[in-house]
């Protein structure tokens, strides 16, 4: 495997992934690559206890579709985050249960490293993420999920589009959408950062 | 700091997997893979399968479809029948909620053709602008949408019919009922609104689907509702408005005997400052955040059409033969990237067709 001028690696996972359309067992390439920003995406949004069946699904999903992967997309990233969000979505649903009760468990540690103004600001952000994951929760699943992708897991617009399976500028409208609602649902609460004026 | 700030700070980080776990869990993936696993094969149930392009069963579900069709259609008949007598057909009255309204499925199956007019005018930019065009979308199958562009070029009417989601298509009333209350996951009206014109539009979505879907959209906190509307196509609906002091007014022109949508408007404020998009997608196109904007799109009733014009279904032969990227235009993954990467190099360039199969 190395290093390409784009950044991306040789073979691309494209071609890993067209290769095991005929050869299988090479699709543990694309687990081996991909398994930890998996994980990482999933342990961000519930408990770390049902992150491995996740993980596992996806990839299995990802197996089973892999003859849809549009080979011209050099990587599979976006793809998988995209299997992932379904994947999430519908474990949410089969239980009943709504994402903002993870996202709360999921919240920042409140132990920090990095001396006194590192520890103050976990602890703002401690004191502030449940008015973040309530704001977050009135959000429409849709918007939460681009907006997640874009501010948690780094993708760019074009990767969520590719993720979410809708177009550019829809992307754009659900962020923007989001934003504004997440914007209003945090200005009822103050931020703890923020001086008292009253 | 923004709101975006706010939450990259709140951004989770959690520790990566263990060795082990990173062992055990590539176990059970290559246990799958070398179908050594005994639970591999049901790895999702078949709604998540569809949601994320599963091969078609183009036997299996046209046998379905008819059948569904057939079925509604002699429900129908029995919703006539108890509607002149007042109740069910011996004459005790009606309480079961899934026997109100059960429309059929207004959508043959595939080929067929559908005729759409948008409409766009917006205040922003350098000078108000107006489109008005037509497109003709051309449903091959249940994985293929072509959509021809020559009369509105830049237009972007696919998404119409493509962008599918996470729906259910067809199940029991009480199955389906709690699926589509699940998809409601905010309190927001307009994201249940999003929701219903979704899977109203959806040619799959069975009888027991649009008869839920219809039923949430009646529930819907705020709605105006204006009877015997008439379109710009010439359609007779009710429509049903929605305003919203955030994000503007959406209104959608219902046929209430069958759900079927005549017709999808917004009108959106203008968005100013950093977090403002830089355009806004539209049927219409693409047009500047600064301004109001209005658009509507006019949906005529689906035509069956036996054969589809030979240069659209050479494209479409074409295209899946080379597994090419999805041309611009298109309403799934970046095919909505204008800036020409991803051209799929057989699309005739006197043709304004986009080719938009599900991904």
């Amino acid at each position: 495997m190395t290093e390409r001028t784009d950044g991306a690696v040789n073979p691309s996972d494209a071609e890993v992934i067209v290769r095991s359309r005929t050869e299988p067992a090479v699709f543990g390439e694309v687990f081996d690559r991909h398994a930890d920003a998996v994980f990482g995406f999933f342990a961000r949004r519930v408990p770390r206890s049902e992150v491995p069946d996740l993980v596992a699904e996806t990839f299995r999903l990802a197996f089973d579709t892999r003859a849809r992967f549009d080979a011209e997309r050099v990587r599979a990233r976006p793809w998988l985050y995209g299997i992932a969000t379904n994947v999430l979505r519908h474990h949410l649903r089969g239980a009943r249960r709504h994402q903002a009760a993870h996202l709360r468990l999921a919240a920042p540690p409140d132990d920090a490293e990095g001396g006194e103004a590192a520890v103050v600001d976990a602890v703002d952000a401690a004191a502030s993420w449940p008015a973040v994951a309530a704001a977050l929760d009135r959000l429409a699943e849709i918007d939460r999920e681009a907006l997640l992708l874009l501010a948690w897991d780094d993708l760019s617009y074009a990767e969520i589009a590719e993720a979410t399976d809708v177009p550019v500028g829809t992307v754009r409208s659900r962020l923007n959408r989001a934003r504004r609602q997440l914007r209003a649902g945090l200005a009822r609460t103050p931020d703890p950062q923020e001086p008292d004026h009253g | 700091m923004d709101e975006l700030a706010v939450l990259t700070r709140h951004r989770p980080d959690p520790a990566p997997p263990t060795a082990a776990e990173r062992d055990a869990i590539r176990a059970r993936v290559m246990g799958h893979v070398s179908g050594a696993d005994p639970a591999g094969a049901p790895v999702a149930p078949d709604r998540l399968l569809v949601d994320l392009g599963a091969p078609p069963r183009p036997t299996r579900r046209r046998l379905a479809r008819a059948l569904v069709a057939a079925a509604a259609a002699a429900i129908v008949v029995v919703a006539v029948v108890m509607a002149r007598s007042g109740g069910e057909p011996d004459g005790t009255p009606v309480t079961t909620p899934e026997r109100e309204e059960l429309p059929a499925v207004p959508y043959p199956a595939p080929p067929f053709t559908v005729e759409v007019a948008v409409a766009g005018e917006s205040t922003g930019g350098s000078a108000p602008r107006r489109v008005e065009g037509r497109i003709t979308l051309h449903r091959l199958d249940d994985e293929t949408v072509i959509a021809d562009h020559t009369a509105c070029e830049g237009c972007d009417a696919t998404s119409l019919m493509l962008n599918l989601g996470d729906r259910p298509r067809d199940g029991t009333v009480a199955e389906v009922r709690a699926a589509v209350e699940a998809l409601f996951d905010s309190d927001h009206p307009l994201s249940r609104f999003e929701v219903i014109i979704g899977g109203l539009m959806d040619p799959a979505s069975s009888p027991v689907v649009r008869s839920e879907l219809l039923r949430a959209l009646r529930s819907t906190e705020g709605l105006e509702v204006t009877e015997g509307v008439t379109t710009a196509l010439g359609d007779v609906g009710t429509r049903y408005a929605l305003a919203e002091a955030m994000f503007g007014e959406y209104s959608i022109v219902v046929d209430p005997t069958d759900g079927y949508v005549y017709e999808v408007a917004s009108t959106s404020e203008p968005q100013t400052g950093p977090e403002a998009p830089d355009e806004i997608s539209s049927p219409a196109g693409w047009f500047a955040p600064d301004g109001r904007l209005v658009t509507v799109s006019t949906i005529g009733r689906p035509v069956p059409a036996d054969a589809v014009p030979a240069e659209m279904a050479d494209l479409a032969t074409s295209v899946r033969e080379t597994s090419a990227a999805r041309p611009g235009g298109c309403s799934s993954g970046s095919g909505n990237d204008r800036s020409g990467a991803g051209q799929v190099p057989p699309v005739p360039p006197h043709l304004a067709y986009a080719y938009c199969p599900r991904p």
